[in-house]
């Protein structure tokens, strides 16, 4: 969940409405948002979707609060200029690129602040931490169109990086520039490195690793903008590029369209209506283009053969239809089509047109978050307000039942409780030294976590007895003797397959315990059950040699009873004998049902 | 052979002997009819008048006790209250009483040990003392009476549990039926089937652990395979444009510990689901979070889903009310709009705590048609969670959500929680 910092005065100017610190919190709702931190004028909002970037800006924010609160009650449109800027993608190049001009561009400290965080927003999180978006945004002014996209061997490329005042190589950069050093590893194992050059060899970037100094800087006195947004999947660029470009334009400027031309084949990609080279890309509704001049609409086939010159960004509000019964049917509530259409408004759609069932509407450019009817009906509720909708009380008869393991769980506690014994219960995620190290055997698969926040917490427990010890290492002080018993899942692997296990534990510690005592529980539990069984002597590393057997049900194992061992005690830290037994109860449930 | 009295023999001993007190009676009457003296002697009548008759001390004449001779000494009660002070008597006279079944041996091994035991001062009562009948020899000390013996605890269930089933009870008597889970899934069920996008934020609305052993399992039957993945790629005949990208089989393939336990609600969704119907489960979850006061990397999810032809949003807030007000002492809701990839719309339900007044405690939502359709479900599916660790610390009185799992034996022994 991306939490967003924001100046409160810059939102309420933002907004063109005045409201306190109390009221904006409530109006968070409408944003998914939640306050997390304060500092005087400074917030910092978590959002909570994270299929809405478009939120992620004090402009995101400022424009959602204008149609929910009706002070702007109309759809954001974005006028999009034509323009002669070119950037050309290198037929060898992996990475794809959408860009875009705003001029007149109003900067202050706070649209700046805005921007690189807007920017850092998108790619950690929509680009997976840059591996699959990177943007970058330049002082127009200080580039000579056309950009070239294409790579260059690293020792190649020289540049000074952003934040750095000396020239360095590809290599130098990776190797000393703090990007450089996160971000290396997207280029691991690349021979030839990424490049936005411009017409004078002047090296914009490097994505998506950083820009340089001198254009890939932008100030408060910056006038017109160049914005990249650069990566492998057309889709998730586009969303980028039209996010970044709606928020600044928030604030006012004057939006121009870039050609970007993918140079494959001498032949180039047409419309096949009017003959013309020039398409609108529009991955969303399944590789489908559009020509920018006559609209035609086909199929978007990318070859190796064929040159391709799109027109980005595409900010044209996006239409899609309604259906009036089923909105009802999830509202539960009847809606008046006057009704409808005021909350359409306050969401921020527009309407094209009325039908009897359903409606065409529109939506404007910065959401790309609508995949189905229901995104928009949610929309809908949430003009409508929540606590506007009286809770209806659902009356639908079921039957309702405890899983078989629960039930059986419950009787065997029972049993250990009549018994005299007090549950415990302990975490499933434990150590190896827990498991292994301090139980004496030999290690053995068992599941393992890959990114684990510690030690502690770094494997599932195959077995409960470790977490009983570690209890009685925990209560030496307490009054002896001490009786408890633990129910839980443990995790096996079988075949490569991770399985639960329902395994019961008892153990009692005192100054005198022996398997003598233990035994006798162990019976009282197989007669409490009916359960016939069979005690044969084995051997086991955490227990006494000769003072510990398996437990068999009908040839079948089903688990242990012994001494513990002092070597195991003085490892756990123990100093009272611990006689116990560790059962899988699934097993016995089995012979239980197939008594009945 | 030593002898110690039964319980008639005491009683005869203490209170007289039945024909001794036909006797006491005669002395004055000199004569009694028979109907008068059963009223007295009752079911000792047959004893009383038997004994009597044998030493010649009365004579019975129709219906009429008739006094003969007043004995000088009771033979039988002398020897009784011998027996009963240790002293030697006549053999026939025991064989008399043995007869009676006014007396009883004593092992000799037994009571040499309860006059040993005398002997030696004792205080306490012991099994040869009353086994001999020597205890009548003993003074038995006096006790302060006030003091309470050593602290004996009794057996328990851990208290955290005691809420879970309650929480349970409460749920199977909505009607809802309880859903099996395994601890490790496939990222299938814990993201793909809920329409989290592979390498999207979508899967990022909670953090994950990876396992490095074992890494991938087998994916579940083909056309539950090929449906999610038409759908994440281009929303299939869900009504929806999808993610638009493509689905990598190998990645759902992956396994991962539980994140949330509407893995399970997507199982049951998958495998034979019953319409109407109302399904929960509370399951632990596994998430990589740091460890404070109120964050755990292990915790448990309670977790539901009620289905059926025709259900709404209305009928959501209904249901989470109801289920709340059920668990909770909370009466009074607010509900707020919430993001969860897998549910559109989606809610979060704060409630009025009557100590801790507003806190949050589920969150909720109508399945998407993307999770719903490629499952094979064309009904509508309401599903909500409730993170049961809060409620149960409050409940048992905890700060800190750690120890929920305490190792603190004395705290588990004390602690006492009634759930009504």
């Amino acid at each position: 969940m991306p939490k967003i910092e924001i100046s409160f005065n810059d939102l309420i100017s933002l907004t063109k409405n005045s409201f306190d610190l109390k009221k904006f919190e409530e109006y968070l709702q409408f944003v998914k948002g939640e306050i997390d931190e304060i500092k005087e004028d400074k917030i910092k909002v978590e959002i909570k979707d994270t299929n809405r970037p478009d939120l992620w800006s004090t402009e995101g924010i400022a424009r959602e609060l204008r149609k929910r609160l009706g002070i702007e009650k109309k759809i954001s449109k974005y006028k999009v200029y034509k323009s002669n800027y070119v950037v050309i993608v290198d037929s060898k190049l992996d990475r794809k690129t959408v860009c875009c001009v705003i001029e007149d561009v109003k900067l202050n400290k706070y649209a700046l602040e805005q921007i690189i965080q807007l920017q850092e927003k998108i790619s950690e999180n929509f680009g997976r931490e840059r591996r699959e978006i990177a943007i970058g945004v330049y002082d127009r002014d200080k580039i000579k169109f056309p950009i070239r996209f294409k790579s260059e061997k690293p020792e190649k490329i020289r540049f000074v990086p952003l934040d750095f005042n000396n020239e360095m190589n590809a290599i130098e950069i990776l190797k000393n520039h703090p990007k450089g050093i996160k971000y290396s590893n997207l280029l691991k194992e690349k021979k030839e490195y990424p490049i936005f050059i411009d017409n004078d060899g002047k090296i914009l970037s490097m994505p998506p690793i950083i820009n340089s100094e001198d254009v890939g800087k932008i100030t408060e006195n910056t006038k017109n903008i160049f914005i990249e947004c650069s990566g492998f999947d057309f889709r998730k660029l586009i969303i980028a590029l039209n996010t970044i470009v709606t928020s600044i334009a928030e604030r006012g400027g004057k939006i121009r369209s870039v050609l970007v031309k993918y140079e494959k084949g001498k032949e180039c990609l047409k419309c096949p209506k009017c003959n013309k080279e020039e398409l609108i890309f529009l991955p969303w509704l399944g590789n489908f283009y559009e020509c920018y001049h006559c609209g035609f609409r086909s199929n978007l086939v990318i070859s190796e053969e064929k040159s391709f010159k799109i027109i980005t960004p595409n900010l044209r509000p996006k239409n899609t239809t309604l259906d009036i019964n089923y909105l009802k049917k999830i509202f539960g509530i009847e809606l008046k089509t006057k009704e409808i259409k005021e909350l359409l408004i306050k969401s921020g759609y527009d309407i094209k047109k009325i039908r009897k069932n359903n409606i065409e509407i529109l939506y404007p450019a910065y959401r790309q978050d609508i995949m189905h009817q229901r995104d928009i009906i949610e929309d809908l509720l949430i003009s409508y307000g929540y606590n506007n909708i009286e809770p209806k009380e659902v009356k639908i008869f079921t039957l309702g039942d405890e899983s078989e393991i629960e039930k059986f769980s419950g009787y065997v506690a029972e049993i250990f409780v009549g018994l005299g014994f007090q549950e415990i219960i302990s975490y499933m995620l434990t150590s190896k030294k827990n498991i292994f190290e301090k139980m004496n055997p030999n290690e053995e698969r068992i599941v393992e976590i890959e990114n684990p926040i510690s030690e502690n917490w770094s494997v599932f427990r195959n077995r409960l007895l470790p977490s009983l010890l570690d209890f009685f290492s925990h209560n030496k002080n307490v009054e002896y003797p001490q009786k408890i018993f633990e129910i839980g899942d443990c995790v096996i692997v079988e075949d490569e397959e991770p399985k639960d296990k329902r395994i019961l534990c008892v153990a009692v510690s005192d100054s005198k315990v022996g398997y003598e005592d233990i035994s006798s529980y162990l019976d009282a539990f197989m007669r409490a059950l009916e359960i016939k069984y069979k005690l044969i002597k084995t051997e086991n590393e955490s227990f006494i040699k000769g003072r510990v057997a398996d437990i068999f049900v009908n040839n079948n194992r089903v688990g242990i009873i012994g001494e513990v061992s002092p070597e195991v005690l003085e490892k756990f830290n123990i100093e009272m004998p611990v006689a116990c037994f560790e059962i899988d109860i699934e097993k016995i449930f089995e012979e239980i049902q197939k008594r009945i | 052979m030593k002898y110690t009295l039964t319980e008639e023999g005491r009683e005869y001993l203490e209170k007289g002997m039945p024909e001794e007190m036909l006797i006491e009676i005669l002395k004055n009457k000199k004569t009694i009819s028979l109907s008068e003296a059963k009223d007295i002697f009752k079911e000792k009548i047959n004893i009383a008048i038997n004994w009597a008759k044998k030493n010649e001390w009365i004579k019975i004449e129709k219906d009429k006790i008739i006094l003969q001779k007043i004995p000088e000494i009771y033979k039988h009660k002398t020897a009784l209250k011998r027996i009963a002070e240790g002293k030697e008597v006549d053999e026939n006279l025991i064989n008399i009483l043995l007869s009676r079944n006014l007396i009883k041996e004593v092992r000799e091994d037994i009571y040499s040990k309860a006059e040993n035991q005398i002997k030696l001062g004792t205080k306490i009562l012991t099994p040869e003392l009353l086994q001999s009948g020597l205890w009548r020899k003993v003074k038995f000390s006096e006790y302060d009476v006030s003091i309470i013996g050593n602290v004996i605890y009794r057996g328990k269930r851990h208290p955290y549990i005691k809420f879970l089933n309650f929480v349970r009870r409460k749920l199977i008597s909505l009607g809802f039926k309880e859903m099996a889970g395994q601890t490790i899934e496939l990222e299938f069920w814990n993201f793909d089937a809920l329409f989290q996008a592979q390498d999207h934020p979508s899967r990022d609305w909670t953090q994950t652990f990876s396992l490095k052993y074992p890494k991938l399992g087998k994916l579940p039957e083909k056309n539950i395979v090929e449906n999610v993945k038409k759908t994440h790629e281009n929303g299939w005949i869900t009504g929806s444009l999808g993610w638009g990208y493509k689905w990598d089989e190998k990645k759902a393939s992956r396994f991962i510990p539980r994140a949330h336990a509407t893995a399970c609600s997507a199982r049951q969704l998958a495998y034979g689901i019953e319409i109407p119907g109302k399904y929960f489960a509370i399951k632990r979850c596994f998430r990589p979070d740091v460890i404070d006061a109120t964050h755990s990397v292990e915790f448990s999810q309670c977790e539901g889903i009620i289905i059926d032809e025709n259900l709404s949003f209305r009928d959501m807030l209904g249901i989470l009310k109801t289920i709340i007000s059920e668990i909770t002492e909370i009466k009074e809701f607010r509900f707020k709009p919430d993001y969860y990839p897998f549910t559109e719309p989606s809610v979060e339900v704060s409630g009025k705590h009557p100590k801790l007044g507003w806190i949050e405690i589920a969150g909720a939502g109508i399945f998407r048609e993307e999770v719903t359709i490629p499952l094979g479900i064309n009904a509508t599916v309401l599903a909500w969670g409730i993170g049961i660790d809060r409620l149960a610390m409050i409940k048992l009185g905890v700060n800190d959500i750690r120890e929920l799992f305490t190792k603190n034996l004395k705290w588990l022994r004390e602690k006492e929680v009634l759930f009504v």
